[in-house]
C-alpha cells in the first residue's frame, strides 16, 4: 500500500474567509515506512493526517493510493480502497459507543462485510495486540474500564480492521508514562507483524527520535525539514524557528558540546550517547 | 423585539402586517447591515414562501378575484397568502437584525431582564437566562465535537446515509458523553470561581436603554396597539 500525496493544499473556511492549512504538500507514504511528523500547534498535522486517511478532500493537488488517483472515503459505497487506511485520531476513546468492547471493536470489521468466526478471532487478536484479555473484559462495557484502557479499545478497533497503512494523531497524549510505553510497543509491533506503514503524528521528541525513520517537520503548513531523525534533531537553531525543541537527549549533547566537549550531537538512544561520552571521556576524537 | 412580533403576528390583513413590518427598516439602517447579507438570509425562504402564497390563494374559499383556466383564485385567499408571506419575510428580518447586532450574552441578559418582575411569582428568570447563554455557547462546540467523531466513525467504515436510527447511535452516543462530561467540567469550573445563582450578582455590561432603542420600542408598542385596535376594535 502507498499513499501519495501531490501539491496537495487544504484550507478551512472561517467565517468569510480561508484559512490555509497545507501548503503545497507532497508526500509519499510505502509500505514498511515509518513517518513521523511534527510540528507545533497549528502546523497543518492533524490535517494533513486527514487528508492522507482520505477523510479531508484537498482543494488542490492529488492523492493517489497505489498510483490511483482517488476521491475522499465518503464518494465511495461500499467497499473502498480506503479500508487498508486506518488512522486513530486524538483521543480515539471518545468514539467508544458500543454496549460492549467486543461489539466496539467489531464495528469496523462488521462495517467491512465481515461475519461470524472471521470477526471473532480477529477481534481477539486486536485485543490481544493492545495487551487485554478478550475473555476478560469483552463483554464489559467500554466506559466502565480506566481511561488508558479505553484508548487501547479504541485502537484495537482500528488494528482489528488490519490496515496496511496505519496513522496516529498523538496516540500517547494525556497518559501516564506506563500507558504511553504500552502504546508505542503495541505500534511497534504491528508494524514488525503486518509489514504495516506507520505515520505518527507527536509532540513527543523522544519518542519520535527512537521510533521513526522518516521525520517530517510541518510549519505553517508547508514541509520545513525532511529527513531521518539523525539528520533533524541536532539542528537545534532551525527547530526552534519551527516552534520546536530537540529531544532531551541530543539538548544534552548539544550542551555537553558548548561547553567544549567534543561528543556526537546526531545521537538517537541512550546507548550511543553513552558510547559517545565515553568515548571523549577517554580522550579520543568522536566524529560528528 | 417581542413586541415587533406579536403586532406582526396580529395585524390582520396583509397590507396592515406590510406597514407594521416596514418598521424593521429602522433598526437595519441603523445597524448599518449590508443588503446583500440580508438576502442571504432571506433567499432560501423566498421560494418556500412562493407556493405558501400560491397554495393560500388558489386553495381558500370566497369571492372570486380572477380565473386562471379552472383554476379560482379568491380574493380571501390573496389576502391570507399576502399575510403569510409578509409576516414570515419580516419576522425573519427581525430575527435577522437581532442575530445580527445582539451579542447571544445580551439577548440572555435582556431576557432575564424580561422575565424578572416574573421572579416574584417563583420563575427562575437568572436560571432561565443562564441556560440560554450556555445552550447558545456550546453549540459550535458540539457541531466540532459531532464532525471530530462522524471521521473517526467513517474512518471505522460507518456510514451515516440511511435514515435508521440505528445507523446513528455512533455518533450519538460518544456526542451525549462527550456533553455530559463538558457539563460536569463546565459545573466544576463555575462552583470554583464561587458562581451561585442570579441575587445580589452584578453585570460587567450594564445594559441600558439609549434614544433609539426607546424610539423603537414606543413606534412598536404604537404598532401593537393599532393592530390591537384595528382586529378587535378595542
Amino acid at each position: 500500500m502507498e499513499i501519495k500525496l501531490k501539491e496537495v493544499s487544504f484550507a478551512y473556511q472561517l467565517a468569510n474567509r480561508k484559512v490555509l492549512a497545507l501548503d503545497n504538500i507532497d508526500l509519499t507514504v510505502s509500505a514498511g515506512e515509518f513517518i513521523a511528523i511534527v510540528g507545533a500547534g497549528g502546523s497543518g498535522k492533524s490535517t494533513l493526517a486527514q487528508v492522507l486517511a482520505g477523510l479531508l478532500a484537498p482543494i488542490s493537488g492529488q492523492v493517489s493510493l497505489n498510483g490511483n488517483v482517488v476521491k475522499t472515503r465518503n464518494k465511495f459505497k461500499g467497499h473502498s480502497p480506503w479500508e487498508k487506511v486506518g488512522i486513530v485520531f486524538q483521543q480515539p476513546e471518545h468514539q467508544l459507543f458500543a454496549e460492549t468492547v467486543y461489539e466496539d471493536v467489531a464495528f469496523g470489521l462488521k462495517n467491512m462485510g465481515y461475519n461470524g468466526a472471521e470477526v471473532k478471532t480477529r477481534v481477539k487478536k486486536a485485543l490481544e495486540a493492545v495487551g487485554l484479555d478478550e475473555k476478560e473484559i469483552g463483554y464489559k462495557s467500554p466506559f466502565a474500564l480506566s481511561g488508558g484502557q479505553q484508548r487501547r479499545v479504541a485502537i484495537a478497533g482500528i488494528l482489528a480492521m488490519e490496515p496496511e497503512v496505519l496513522i496516529l494523531d498523538e496516540p500517547t497524549a494525556g497518559l501516564d508514562p506506563v500507558g504511553r510505553e504500552q502504546i508505542m510497543e503495541l505500534i511497534r509491533n504491528y508494524q514488525k507483524q503486518q509489514g504495516a506503514a506507520i505515520v505518527l503524528i507527536s509532540h513527543d521528541m523522544a519518542e519520535v527520535a527512537t521510533m521513526a525513520q522518516q521525520v517530517i517537520v510541518l510549519y505553517q503548513g508547508k514541509i520545513a525539514l525532511k529527513g531521518p531523525p539523525r539528520d533533524i534533531f541536532y539542528q537545534e537553531e532551525l527547530l526552534r524557528k519551527y516552534g520546536l525543541l530537540p529531544p532531551p537527549l541530543t539538548q544534552l549533547m548539544l550542551a555537553l558540546k558548548r561547553f567544549g566537549a567534543s561528543v556526537s550531537v546526531n545521537v538517537l538512544t541512550l546507548e550511543e550517547a553513552e558510547a559517545s561520552i565515553v568515548e571523549w571521556l577517554k580522550g579520543g576524537n568522536s566524529s560528528i | 423585539m417581542f413586541i415587533y412580533a406579536i403586532a406582526l403576528l396580529i395585524a390582520p390583513t396583509g397590507a396592515a402586517a406590510l406597514v407594521v413590518g416596514l418598521i424593521i427598516l429602522l433598526p437595519i439602517i441603523a445597524a448599518r447591515l449590508e443588503l446583500i447579507f440580508i438576502w442571504r438570509q432571506l433567499r432560501p425562504l423566498i421560494i418556500f414562501l412562493f407556493f405558501v402564497f400560491i397554495f393560500q390563494a388558489v386553495f381558500t374559499p370566497g369571492s372570486t378575484l380572477a380565473f386562471i383556466g379552472p383554476v379560482k383564485i379568491t380574493y380571501e385567499g390573496v389576502n391570507l397568502g399576502l399575510l403569510a408571506f409578509v409576516r414570515v419575510v419580516f419576522l425573519v428580518l427581525a430575527a435577522t437584525v437581532l442575530t445580527a447586532t445582539t451579542a447571544p450574552m445580551s439577548v440572555a441578559d435582556g431576557l432575564e431582564r424580561l422575565l424578572s418582575p416574573g421572579e416574584k411569582l417563583g420563575l427562575p428568570a437568572h436560571e432561565l437566562a443562564l441556560m440560554l447563554t450556555l445552550a447558545l455557547r456550546f453549540v459550535p462546540t458540539l457541531m466540532g465535537e459531532a464532525e471530530r467523531i462522524i471521521k473517526a466513525q467513517m474512518a471505522r467504515g460507518a456510514s451515516f446515509r440511511g435514515t435508521q436510527i440505528k445507523n446513528l447511535l455512533p455518533l450519538i452516543i460518544p456526542l451525549f458523553i462527550s456533553a455530559f462530561r463538558r457539563a460536569e467540567a463546565l459545573a466544576e469550573a463555575m462552583e470554583s470561581r464561587a458562581y451561585h445563582g442570579g441575587k445580589g450578582r452584578t453585570r460587567m455590561r450594564e445594559l441600558k436603554l439609549k434614544t433609539a432603542d426607546f424610539l423603537f420600542l414606543v413606534i412598536t408598542i404604537f404598532l401593537l396597539a393599532g393592530s390591537l385596535y384595528y382586529r378587535y376594535g378595542i
